[in-house]
């Protein structure tokens, strides 16, 4: 193979991995279009996580969050379960009007000590932000707060 | 017929349209009246085809309270997005979109900017974290968590 050869076939395999890789992006960019990520209104997402069972409202969920955020994309909430550890399962954030309303669920062992989190999630517009609280004798308690964020702007 | 319309026309007068009318001041002035008043600037940036904007014209600078709020306790500036002031004014304190509200030292130095429209109820206790000088101590959403 002489030089001119060698150059040839590096354009070549070049142009071929340029043309290649913007292909696959292509393609990834179509199926993310074709399937949006899927929609979980606050019902369902309140189903899948007591399974049909009854939420009260409980003063052990301590939920702190903005009554006003001043931006919708970080929201800072804080939720404490005033119970000791061991009968904490888990805690589960929910937004009731966001796309997916199960925003986070975090599980707990005796060995976080305490059952805390401290978080920000993004509201798509004012809400009740939801804390439920998952107990170790299966039962939920909850407690929640509307969040206001700006009604909208121009980019 | 005449007698109802005539109803209808004093009451879409007197309690229709309200007479709110927010000081604007020239952007050269603010900072001199600021310092000797020692009070905030409060710059918004609009744009007249921004219906956010429209939205915070019509439904909170139309308010009493805000009117009141912006007069008494701010100087209150408002800046064509696109004018020679505006866009020198985004340069230097930075911009997202319109509606954008700033809040200035009378020094000049910026202590925030919030994007958006909200509602006038909602607007008034943002006013309200700057009038009273929380936002010396704590930061926006700490104080809306101490409002709980």
């Amino acid at each position: 193979m002489n030089r001119r050869e060698l150059l040839k076939g590096a354009a070549l395999a070049v142009s071929g991995l340029t043309f290649g890789s913007s292909l696959l992006t292509d393609v990834f960019a179509v199926e993310l279009a074709d399937a949006p990520p899927p929609k979980k209104p606050y019902e369902e997402a309140l189903k899948e996580i007591t399974g049909g069972k009854a939420v009260t409202d409980s003063d052990k969920v301590k939920l702190i969050a903005p009554e006003i955020a001043e931006n919708g994309a970080v929201v800072p909430v804080t939720v404490e379960v005033e119970l000791p550890i061991e009968q904490v399962k888990a805690i589960h954030i929910l937004a009731d009007k966001n796309h997916n309303a199960r925003t986070m669920s975090v599980e707990f062992t005796p060995a976080n000590g305490k059952a805390y989190i401290s978080t920000r999630i993004r509201l798509a517009e004012s809400m009740n932000v939801v804390a439920i609280a998952q107990l170790a004798d299966g039962s939920f308690i909850k407690a929640q707060k509307p969040v206001k964020v700006t009604i909208g702007g121009c980019g | 017929m005449k007698l109802k319309s005539f109803i209808f026309m004093f009451i879409l007068t007197v309690f229709g349209i309200s007479k709110a009318e927010i000081n604007w001041l020239p952007l050269d002035k603010a900072f001199e009246i600021a310092k000797k008043e020692n009070k905030l600037v409060f710059v918004y940036i609009y744009s007249p085809s921004c219906h956010y904007c429209d939205m915070m014209d019509f439904k909170v600078f139309d308010s009493r309270k805000v009117e009141d709020m912006l007069n008494k306790q701010f100087v209150p500036v408002k800046l064509r997005k696109c004018s020679k002031e505006g866009i020198e004014f985004r340069k230097k304190y930075g911009f997202v979109g319109t509606p954008m509200f700033y809040f200035l030292e009378p020094d000049g130095k910026k202590i925030k900017e919030i994007f958006g429209a909200w509602e006038e109820k909602d607007f008034v206790k943002i006013l309200e974290y700057f009038s009273s000088g929380s936002y010396k101590t704590m930061d926006m959403n700490e104080f809306f968590m101490k409002t709980n």
